[in-house]
């Protein structure tokens, strides 16, 4: 060594940084660009089908629908929410680890199952809680009370999941509120009930809007339940015009949807950061005091209680009790028993070759996935170079296009040139740029705040003693990050697993996954009782490796700052 | 994947210690410039200090040299080996360097001797070499027993140690300190500060050391570097600095001061003739070169100025100020008197001597002071 | 999952240079509409015969099978040799891609005359009947609908499941018997009048008639237009369902199977093709795809044990389904108001 070189310090950085960008351009930037361009494109450049948009009936439909389905689930959720967080947090009431465990399930169990359950429990005629109270309150009718296939029927099948982000949202900011702030309201004469609703709730306003908005466009993305439901939405509508090679009017849907998404997830996010810069929850962790409301306790534990029922136990108890049925038709009979139904998803060379589907695809994204999320994270939080907000920005972009708006975008870009010189279309391939597209902000997000817990000096250290770049990452950074790295990538593949709304649009042959391949059961291919035996298992292995990513989870606190934390 | 092995000697092999220089180092960030287009000097084996207050560029400057920040333009070299040149840089692992960090910066995954041995491994070493070289510094610091732990189970003091055995263990060319004792209580610093000295002189390694501390700086330094805004104001041993500081801010930051206000100055063959509100007064020129239009400053150290009677004789070559004390504060091993002089009664003169108090409040007194210890500064 | 047909090819062909020219062998890759528990049993008498092709099967609802297959032309590579969907849907992608290779198995002389496609792209598999089923512990056999007409009686109401249109490709079939084939052959309240007064018994309209008949199974839809291979399936698994032949008559539509022009595995395709049409297939067509054979050397009673000869069978118009399909599903949407 007799000089300085040309490639030193920052080289290795700029070319992972050329990478990251080359990458999130082709996974992430391409397909949003790719929705957006073809609504406009029409031989030429062409406002036709907005025009078009605007004067369907079925699309208009389909729109108010979505909004309706959502603004409800985000109105019930809060309503629903935060007596269980306050409960939660802040009171004896029962049953509170019950509920923490409940809506864990809710997010990351897909909802389609859950419909499933619904279905199964309160279709008009044959549901077995409309039978129930018909038999019990001696009803004449034949139907009802309760019908799931309508739009309240959907707002009730995807609440759960709506309530568990609110929930999350609120009970972190509960438990570490300075309980000075009620004790002032308690001075001025102010019964514990009265402080709560004078004090605690107003200061609760931006985490508890934060987690409306959540489950506002959460609702919007979902696809499954609606599908099953029979209720026209801006996704469903999505996968019929491409059912019906209608792309113009799959672009317009998309565009709309991912439009009301990003206003949803902006709002969101301006919130947090607003809520933030006045915290009144200082970084000092106070412990929670809890509250005793009297009477008002047994409300809330009751509250408690119906949420466990009907988000969890008793929907898939259903589908416990139905898996295990030989006819549908015979219900709860006796002789009508049979494990053959198991036996039959084990065996079936299809659902077998769904599940190694799903499983490779889960595992490649999940690794791919941290792999580009810690790297982009780096060039994010380490790097000085100029491309990193352009990185930070693209990375997150996914969180608000739907599943359903990055298949129809898939479908665009990898049929015409010159995607479709790639072979994609058609095979796994398809599949796995979906799904990385899908889980990429979960990477980077989660490679960011493990990141910031680990002092730069520490790879600065390992440079000075003689580590390149690259070494330093691998030998100091990535070891220190490895709970927070392992968590990640269980996460991203409990959640690439059950994926629906992609894997649908872009299936081809041999390209059934779990999601698909369960509907397609479903839907008369096994039928009934087989989905149920299908969706138990899945339900089981989502459940268990959710356990394990918790254990994994436990060792980092940055983890438990990330778990689902604003989307 | 191999890293780069270093150049030069192995390690624990004895080695010829190299010099450091900086050339005109520049360091801006868009429009802030961190660093004007300094020069550092620092000579083969010896240790140099960079003091000034937060925000003076001195870290900057220890991370341009320690390769972890690019130059905006000028060179660092070491012996015949160019490190910076421009956007050029050497990187870090190939810059043969150890250095400390304020935070200590030990990796809390490795046990003790891992970290120490990290360098050891990236600069090729085998197992053997290395488990024996750990043992070796780890005994120096007085860490041997500890060398199975982790970094979570020692206290600020060991962990210190550690880091100062991590630098170390490869023998480099240059040895960083980046504001190492800054996290220590008073005792532990003071001790760990002669270690360090102890250390750095009986392995004749090049060291720059980075601190805001004038104790740190003046107890371990061959040569001291005062900064400030991003410029070296001053740079020179630890007498020249404290005995010659060239402004009021080296005279502050570097120990105590009385800064005198002079009118009518004239400079005459190495002494500087100048007016205390009225009272003639004398002070070495230092490299002053001119009288600066008559107005000019001068630096006296407290513990150089005696306290004698009101009506103690003239002496020829002393400087004298009659005022009457306005406090004295007892701080164990000094007394502080301070004195307003008659010359300028608003302003207060601080005088430090050994217990007991030389005068009590409200007492007539006169300062002298030798002309020689008084110094005129450049600003 | 790319790997597969190379790796397997490439064996094929290792295999092919020693043993002279045996037969079929390597992956033979079919689209179907029908469901896997169908094909299963055609999968394996056709292993029987051919034991080296490994045959993959990939299922789809018959109009989303349809739009993946459109798709899939569009991009110049349809992943699969063989598809299985109904003669009208083939004869629809035929028209718009000729993507199809035409071929006459050696059995097909058997075959009767009227379900043979006269272009020769699609070879007949068997005959699905639609008819009516019913939950027998929700409506008794006396109170049992006997006709198409008895479904527009308003104390069915909430009570009915159809197939929609716009997701089903079998549905065209019974969509075209009731707007063009019954008012051109007997009175009554048939056309698309039929569908508006339908309309008002507020029907259930489904994906596919795999869920209708779970709902009619599970009581949640106790009466459905269905497909007689869902009733074999009902049948078989013990479900509390019956059936109704209609008085009015059923259409059939021909669930037939054709070969891509550029399959991988053509040699595998023409047997499977020829396998199809066998009388050992043909016998197995009731258990198997749930629908009736057709061979007439072939013996066959329906599951509710009524002969076939007793049954009036209405062959359908693939070549009107095949044009009118959009058409067909915006006059059905009207009529259902949306």
């Amino acid at each position: 060594m007799t000089g300085a070189r040309g490639i030193g310090a920052g080289g290795w950085s700029r070319a992972v940084a050329a990478t990251m960008a080359a990458l999130l351009a082709v996974l992430i930037v391409a397909p949003v660009g790719a929705i957006f361009l073809s609504s406009f494109y029409d031989g030429g450049p062409s406002l036709s089908a907005y025009a078009d948009f605007l004067t369907d009936r079925r699309m208009l439909a389909a729109t108010l629908n979505s909004l309706a389905v959502a603004t409800g689930i985000a109105a019930l959720s809060v309503l629903v929410g935060v007596p269980l967080a306050f409960g939660v947090a802040r009171t004896r009431m029962w049953f509170r680890g019950l509920v923490s465990a409940a809506m864990i399930l809710s997010l990351i169990s897909p909802e389609f199952l859950l419909a499933m359950g619904y279905i199964l429990m309160a279709g008009p005629n044959a549901g077995y809680a409309n039978q129930a109270l018909r038999a019990v309150f001696d009803l004449s009718a034949t139907s009802g009370p309760f019908d799931i296939f309508s739009l309240w029927g959907l707002i009730f099948t995807a609440l759960p999941n709506g309530v568990a982000f609110v929930f999350l949202a609120l009970v972190p900011a509960l438990a570490n509120m300075d309980p000075a702030l009620e004790d002032a309201a308690r001075l001025k004469g102010a019964s514990p009930l009265r402080a709560v609703i004078d004090v605690t709730l107003p200061l609760m306003r931006p985490a508890i809007l934060a987690g409306a908005l959540l489950a506002f466009a959460t609702s919007l993305a979902m696809y499954g339940a609606p599908e099953m439901l029979g209720i026209d939405v801006l996704t469903v509508a999505i996968r019929e015009a491409l059912l019906g090679l209608e792309f113009s009017t799959a672009s317009v849907a998309s565009v709309t949807l991912v439009a009301l998404s990003a206003l949803a997830l902006g709002l969101q996010r301006a919130l947090l950061r607003h809520g933030d810069r006045y915290r009144v929850l200082g970084g000092k962790a106070f412990a929670a005091r809890r509250l005793d409301l009297g009477a008002a306790t047994h409300l809330l534990s009751a509250l408690a209680f119906l949420y466990v029922m009907v988000a969890l136990i008793l929907p898939y108890g259903t589908m416990i009790a139905v898996s295990a049925m030989k006819s549908i038709g015979n219900g709860f009979s006796a002789g009508n028993w049979t494990l053959q139904n198991f036996v039959v998803v084990l065996g079936d060379p299809s659902i077998r070759q769904a599940v190694w589907l799903s499983f490779w695809l889960a595992a490649v994204t999940a690794t791919v996935v941290i792999v580009i999320g810690v790297l982009t994270a780096y060039v994010i939080l380490r790097t000085r170079l100029r491309a990193r907000s352009l990185l930070d920005y693209a990375s997150i972009l996914p969180l608000a296009v739907p599943g359903t708006a990055i298949g129809f975008a898939l479908i665009v870009i990898y049929l015409n040139w010159p995607g479709n010189l790639t072979g994609f279309y058609g095979t796994a391939m398809i599949l796995l740029v979906a799904y990385l597209a899908r889980f990429i902000p979960i990477g980077v997000r989660n490679g960011q705040s493990g990141l910031l817990q680990i002092a730069p000096e520490l790879e600065e250290a390992a440079r000075v003693s003689g580590s390149t770049e690259f070494g330093a990452l691998m030998r100091i950074t990535i070891p220190l990050m490895l709970p927070m790295l392992v968590y990640t990538w269980l996460l991203v593949f409990i959640l690439a697993i059950p994926e629906l709304s992609a894997s649908i649009i872009l299936r081809g042959f041999g390209t059934q996954t779990v999601a698909t391949s369960l509907l397609s059961v479903w839907n008369g291919n096994g039928g009934l009782a087989v989905a149920c035996a299908y969706g138990v298992c899945i339900f089981a292995v989502v459940s268990a490796l959710f356990l394990l990513a918790a254990l994994v989870g436990r060792r980092s606190p940055a983890i438990r700052k990330s778990i689902f934390g604003g989307g | 994947m191999t890293d780069h092995a270093a150049p030069g000697p192995r390690p624990g092999s004895p080695r010829q210690a190299q010099d450091l220089r900086l050339s005109d180092v520049r360091k801006s960030y868009g429009a802030f410039t961190a660093v004007h287009g300094i020069d550092i000097d620092v000579a083969a084996g010896s240790l140099v200090s960079l003091i000034g207050p937060s925000g003076c560029g001195k870290t900057t400057t220890l991370r341009m040299i320690a390769g972890l920040e690019p130059l905006s333009s000028g060179r660092i070299t070491s012996g015949a080996v160019v490190l910076s040149d421009g956007a050029l840089s050497v990187p870090p692992e190939r810059r043969d360097m150890g250095m400390v960090f304020q935070t200590y910066a030990l990796w809390p995954h490795l046990r003790v001797a891992d970290n120490v041995g990290y360098g050891l491994r990236r600069r090729g070493m085998n197992r053997t070499e290395v488990a024996e070289r750990v043992r070796q510094v780890l005994a120096i610091v007085g860490m041997d027993h500890l060398a199975d732990r982790y970094p979570g189970q020692l206290s600020g003091g060991q962990q210190q140690r550690v880091a100062l055995a991590r630098a170390v263990a490869s023998q480099p060319r240059i040895l960083l300190f980046d504001e190492p004792l800054s996290n220590l209580d008073a005792v532990l610093r003071e001790q760990m500060r002669f270690e360090i000295r102890r250390l750095q002189q009986e392995l004749g390694i090049t060291s720059v050391y980075v601190t805001h501390s004038q104790d740190e700086a003046l107890a371990l330094s061959d040569r001291i570097v005062v900064m400030e805004s991003g410029r070296v104001v001053q740079s020179g041993t630890p007498t020249e600095i404290y005995d010659r500081p060239r402004n009021a801010f080296v005279a502050g930051f570097i120990g105590l001061s009385n800064i005198l206000d002079l009118s009518s100055a004239s400079l005459n063959g190495g002494v500087l003739t100048g007016s205390y509100h009225g009272t003639p007064v004398m002070a070495a020129a230092g490299a002053l070169d001119r009288a600066g239009g008559g107005m000019r400053r001068i630096s006296v150290r407290p513990t150089d100025i005696r306290i004698a009677g009101p009506d103690a004789p003239a002496k020829t070559g002393v400087n004298r100020l009659p005022g009457t004390v306005a406090s004295t504060v007892f701080t164990g091993g000094l007394v502080d008197t301070f004195v307003a002089p008659d010359a300028d009664p608003h302003a207060l003169i601080r005088v430090q001597s050994a217990p007991p108090a030389p005068a009590g409040q409200g007492m007539r007194v006169t300062l002298e002071f030798d002309p020689a210890r008084s110094v005129a500064l450049e600003d | 999952m790319t790997m597969t047909r190379p790796v397997a090819l490439a064996i094929a062909g290792a295999l092919m240079a020693t043993q002279a020219a045996q037969a079929q062998d390597g992956a033979l890759r079919i689209y179907s509409a029908y469901p896997d528990e169908h094909m299963q049993a055609l999968i394996e008498g056709f292993g029987k015969a051919h034991p080296d092709v490994d045959v993959q099967v990939s299922v789809q609802p018959g109009e989303q099978l349809l739009s993946t297959l459109e798709l899939e032309l569009r991009a110049g590579r349809p992943q699969a040799d063989l598809v299985g969907l109904n003669q009208a849907s083939i004869a629809a992608l035929q028209q718009a891609h000729q993507a199809f290779a035409t071929y006459a198995p050696a059995e097909l002389d058997a075959v009767r005359s009227e379900v043979r496609d006269p272009s020769g792209t699609s070879v007949p598999a068997c005959v699905n009947l639609y008819l009516l089923q019913y939950n027998t512990n929700a409506i008794s056999e006396e109170d049992r609908p006997s006709s198409w007409n008895d479904l527009l009686d308003p104390r069915w109401k909430s009570q009915i499941a159809l197939a929609d249109p716009a997701s089903s490709q079998s549905v065209h079939s019974f969509i075209w018997f009731i707007s063009e084939y019954l008012p051109s052959q007997q009175d009554g309240s048939f056309g698309w009048e039929y569908f508006e007064k339908l309309a008002q018994n507020d029907p259930r309209l489904e994906r596919s008639h795999g869920t209708i008949r779970d709902m009619t199974a599970s009581g949640e839809r106790p009466l459905a237009v269905q497909l007689l291979a869902n009733g074999q399936t009902s049948a078989n698994r013990g479900d509390p369902t019956s059936l109704v032949w209609p008085e009015e008559g059923s259409p059939g539509e021909i669930s037939s199977f054709a070969m891509f022009e550029n399959a991988a595995n053509p040699e595998a395709a023409r047997a499977w093709l020829d396998f199809i049409v066998s009388a050992e297939a043909q016998a197995m067509m009731p258990a198997a795809l749930g629908c009736a054979p057709v061979r007439n050397d072939v013996d066959y009673r329906f599951p509710d044990g009524t002969a076939v000869g007793d049954v009036t069978i209405v062959p359908v118009d693939a070549d009107f389904i095949a044009a009118e399909r959009d058409s067909q599903i915006d006059r059905f949407n009207a009529a259902f108001g949306r």
